[in-house]
């Protein structure tokens, strides 16, 4: 039995298990910082594993697991975010509290995403899904003395427990349909017989496109999204937004841009629909938000939709745009997650805009890193967010999917606006009792370096842009490789 | 037909049983009804030839996680009926027609179908559900899920822990 | 196994009912007499001298939630017993690493103090 494919997601689990042994161990010191660098250390082995393993598909544990270009580049985008995550976790309430657990659930998540990325099957699939919600539903909670939190992650739970059951119930009809729960001979079974009237099928992918919109926040499954987003600990709403989104995705890639393949003119404008609307209604909503995390909510709904573009396309060009844009999102979206981390230390309503009038003034290094995230989001070129929409609009043009392109290039163009509003109050706004903004105290350096290396990615990923995308087509293709 | 006429007790205990779950008033009433329901599948079970997951569905399901309802509602204690304005009450239609909607794709999908064993009688599969053949299962073509089940109970434990023990110093300050 | 090998299990549950419901209707047959001590919740015993219907601490919640846990493992590890012999050593192996988790669930648990009733 083949078990070196599997070692970076048996690292992170690994590490899961000693970070929450070092946080019930003897002595202050590994109490203290034993979780931290317990984590820090799993992330960074995992890390490398994964790039050691690049390369063609290698089954591991009888197929369970299948490590290839794809699973191998999400697992570096899952790890380098909950690498942010923990680091923009030092000295927050939450994270200093109960730190094992905290580091341990992180850990136990990121687990559940690279399962997700590389399942063979579709029970590892689910219960990749299941980890990752299941350590999110805590972790969101995890400040039990704000009832906000609290609600969080409540509302997280139950919601997030009927997409799984839709999305349990619609795998256990295609298992039913195709007669296996490989994902590759699903592929094989569907491609050799015509499948395209069977009803069972047609339910399931229904039902699959359902529950995994709940996880990817896509409209008409996005309510929980604003409150859950405002109300858990910010370091987490960071990782939920990014990584959560990426595993969502690579969910739906798998199944429907690698085994469901062949039938793309069935599902192509289900999820296409589900696309444009996530564009129309985050936008929208985002408009009139005056809560940065609940703008960033809105955003990252619409950014579900511009991702969706992509997989409607159906194509591997358009798995490579998802590829390309979901590594730039993460990075755009952890920088401007930064932002309000940092400004949230420092005064009580941190995390509204207006806390931030004035500071790009008081803190040019922040006022930056908001401004590149804030560009790259609303598509400025030549920042990575305008590669990766440009490239998701083209391959969904190419399908002849005109209106879905048209729908997301008037979105971001609206979305410039409150992208923009956010960046006027910081460089020209005032404080509201006038001067300079209010508190302003020493960033931990863990905080700042990360929001300044997630700004430079957000550059880096723009002007690097070929060489990432050679990186991403070779992923791509790996989802149809036998 | 023996098979058939079970099918069909095990089919209306679940779904009259079901039925109760969401329709009685009393929290306590509604999770003994559940029990109705689980031990109709667990009759399922033992019709698809899965023993182990009938066993496992009765002591699991039936005893422990309806036990674990019990208390839950016993902790929450007695409360009012129903509030004089419940404010999801104007959302049940919805969740009704979205049940019904459910109810008669599934229907029209199972109706449509054309895979064997709906309307003729199925074909007998090799053993699949004794502990013997779902432990084969484990050990090799599924060992990823296996051991990925071992971190779902990680999390279920802790997650349990974390938030319940917080809960206990909830309500005396903090 | 066929159907029929169940029917040990169906005659059962029908004594079960029968002697169930019989007890019920018995108790309709002929005059009943009420009168105080009858009608307490023991008939024998101690008194109740608090409210029946009171909240139950949480404690109760986390040891239903944790015997579950385990009681789950235990679900997965019967299994794998059955065919450890025939197996070999990658089902130890995979055994093993399936216990390790769920005893290191246990082990903080324990030191957390959540086994302590409060």
């Amino acid at each position: 039995m083949n078990v070196v494919p599997a070692l970076p997601l048996m690292i992170v689990a690994g590490g899961a298990c000693v970070a929450l042994l070092a946080s019930a161990g003897p002595g202050g010191r590994v109490r203290r910082d034993g979780p931290f660098w317990a984590g820090a250390a799993t992330l960074i082995a995992a890390a490398v594993m994964s790039l050691v393993l690049w390369g063609d598909r290698q089954e591991a544990l009888g197929g369970g697991y299948r490590a290839d270009r794809f699973s191998m580049l999400l697992n570096l985008v899952f790890l380098a975010a909950a690498f942010c995550a923990l680091l923009f976790s030092v000295r927050e309430p939450a994270g200093v509290d109960r730190r094992g657990e905290y580091i341990s659930l992180l850990l136990t998540s990121t687990a559940g995403m690279m399962l997700v990325a590389g399942a063979g099957d579709l029970i590892a699939l689910f219960l990749g899904i299941e980890i990752l919600s299941v350590a999110l539903y805590v972790l969101c909670a995890l400040e039990v003395w704000r009832e906000r939190s609290l609600e969080a992650g409540l509302k997280y739970l139950i919601v997030g427990a009927v997409g799984s059951s839709f999305f349990l119930y619609g795998l256990a009809f295609l298992f039913g349909a195709s007669g296996s729960v490989k994902l590759s001979v699903i592929g094989e079974n569907l491609s050799v017989a015509s499948f395209t009237d069977e009803p069972l099928l047609l339910v399931a992918m229904a039902l699959i496109v359902t529950g995994l919109a709940f996880k990817a926040s896509a409209v008409p499954f996005h309510m929980w999204t604003p409150d859950v987003y405002e109300g858990a600990p910010t370091p987490i709403t960071a990782f939920m937004a990014t990584a959560t989104k990426v595993a969502a995705l690579a969910a739906f890639l798998r199944i429907f841009g690698g085994a469901l393949t062949d039938l793309v003119d069935t599902w192509q404008v289900a999820i296409g629909v589900v696309a444009a609307a996530s564009v129309i209604v985050g936008n929208v909503g985002a408009l009139v938000q005056r809560n940065f995390k609940r703008l960033l909510a809105y955003s990252s709904i619409a950014q579900a939709g511009y991702l969706l573009i992509g997989v409607a396309a159906g194509t591997l060009q358009g798995a490579e745009s998802v590829l390309y844009y979901l590594i730039a999102y993460t990075a755009m979206t952890l920088a401007a997650f930064a932002v309000i981390i940092i400004r949230e230390r420092e005064v009580e309503d941190g995390e509204m805009v207006d806390a931030l009038a004035g500071y790009g003034r008081a803190r040019p290094v922040v006022g930056v890193v908001a401004t590149v995230a804030m560009l790259s989001l609303a598509g400025f070129p030549p920042l990575s967010g305008f590669i990766g929409k440009f490239l998701l609009f083209g391959s969904a043009a190419e399908q002849g999917l005109w209106w879905l392109a048209v729908i997301g290039a008037v979105g971001s163009v609206v979305s410039v606006a409150y992208y923009l509003r956010v960046l006027r109050v910081m460089w020209f706004g005032t404080p509201a009792h006038g001067g300079e903004p209010r508190k302003l105290l020493t960033i931990p350096a863990p905080v700042l370096i990360t929001a300044v290396t997630a700004a430079v990615a957000v550059v880096g990923f723009g002007l690097g842009a070929s060489l990432l995308m050679d990186v991403c087509r070779d992923a791509a293709a790996a989802l149809l490789a036998a | 037909m023996g098979e058939r006429i079970t099918f069909a007790i095990a089919a209306a205990v679940a779904l009259g049983s079901a039925v109760g779950v969401v329709t009685l008033k009393n929290p306590f009433r509604a999770a003994v009804s559940l029990i109705g329901t689980l031990l109709a599948v667990a009759v399922m079970f033992l019709l698809l030839a899965a023993p182990f997951v009938a066993a496992i569905q009765v002591i699991v399901y039936a005893g422990a996680i309806v036990v674990l309802f019990l208390f839950v509602i016993a902790y929450l204690g007695e409360r009012p009926g129903r509030f004089e304005h419940d404010p999801m009450a104007r959302y049940e239609v919805v969740g009704w027609i979205a049940v019904i909607a459910l109810g008669v794709q599934g229907f029209i999908a199972l109706a449509n179908s054309r895979l064997a064993g709906i309307f003729d009688d199925p074909k007998a599969t090799g053993d699949i559900g004794s502990p013997r053949a779902i432990g084969e299962a484990f050990t090799d073509p599924f060992v990823v899920s296996f051991e990925a089940t071992s971190l779902v109970l990680l999390v279920a434990a802790l997650g349990a822990v974390l938030l319940a023990k917080r809960a206990v110093l909830g309500e005396g300050g903090r | 196994m066929e159907l029929s090998d169940y029917l040990p299990i169906v005659v059962f549950l029908a004594a079960g009912l029968v002697v169930g419901l019989g007890i019920l209707a018995l108790s309709k047959v002929g005059r009943t007499k009420q009168n105080q001590v009858k009608g307490l919740p023991y008939e024998s015993g101690i008194l109740a001298t608090t409210p029946v219907r009171q909240r139950f601490s949480i404690d109760f919640y986390l040891t239903a939630m944790l015997f579950i846990v385990f009681d789950i493992e235990l679900a997965f590890i019967y299994p794998v017993a059955m065919v450890l012999r025939d197996a070999g050593a990658t089902a130890l192996i995979s055994l093993l690493s399936f216990m390790f988790t769920v005893v290191v669930a246990l082990v903080w648990v324990w030191r957390k103090g959540a086994l302590e009733w409060r």
